[in-house]
């Protein structure tokens, strides 16, 4: 399981907590155009989800792809701007599109990077300009790379039994997604709220 | 008919903090853009 997706769950995990620490509620708002999640991932999950079309798609289509699902995903932030924890997570999202826009459209990552993740496959195989694999994220050379210090370039400790490289971004959406959830779990009584007995 | 009467039971606040936290699962997903093992077939 990504270690984003346990940010959700230990979010929700310390919010309930929380709430029920200090006999509080747990209030979580809903979401405007929530909707637009689903969508933004419909691009995504053709590119570099399904094995049956991701390895078919050429890298610009991959890109375009992945544009256009962070655009999609910009405007449901946005949206959302004034729930808490959606400025961080906003910023992210900024930070890696950004990145991605000035480099062709998909998360540079640099050969060194990559021989450092999967040290499982011969350093040579990593050149600047290939796709790694059929993921998000393009090899390239750190000198090459516009705004390097937002590529993929952290790699988790070797204790952690998930190995993955993240962006500045990545982390941010990470913090901010957290602190929505765990926020949520501060509120005091008010109306549509769920109680402490979860 | 247990099934409906299951879902009938279920208080409508959980099914919206099921809902948020799957959409936000899903916006990490699509939103982030970690390099990873899998993306060149090793687990």
């Amino acid at each position: 399981m990504s270690l984003l997706v346990l940010a959700v769950l230990a979010g929700l995990a310390a919010g309930l907590i929380h709430a029920r620490s200090t006999h509080s509620t747990y209030d979580i708002k809903d979401l405007n155009y929530a909707w637009l999640v689903p969508i933004a991932y419909l691009p995504q999950l053709v590119a570099f989800q399904l094995p049956a079309t991701r390895s078919k798609l050429a890298a610009e289509h991959a890109a375009a792809a992945l544009v256009i699902s962070q655009l999609i995903l910009l405007g449901f932030a946005w949206s959302n701007r004034k729930q808490p924890g959606f400025g961080l997570l906003g910023l992210g999202l900024v930070l890696n599109l950004a990145v991605i826009l000035l480099n062709g459209g998909l998360m540079p990552i640099s050969p060194e990077t990559a021989a450092r993740l999967i040290p499982e496959v011969s350093p040579e195989t990593w050149k600047s300009g290939n796709r790694l694999g059929t993921g998000k994220d393009i090899l390239m050379a750190t000198k090459d790379t516009r705004l390097w210090w937002l590529a993929d370039r952290f790699l988790l400790p070797v204790w952690i039994p998930y190995r993955a490289a993240y962006s500045i971004g990545d982390i941010l959406i990470a913090a901010g997604v957290f602190w929505l959830l765990w926020s949520s779990g501060r509120q005091k009584n008010r109306a549509g709220l769920i109680r402490r007995e979860i | 008919m247990k099934a409906i009467q299951t879902l009938t039971l279920i208080d409508p606040r959980y099914v919206r903090l099921a809902l948020v936290a799957l959409t936000m699962i899903l916006f990490v997903i699509s939103a982030a853009a970690p390099g990873s093992p899998g993306d060149v077939g090793i687990r």
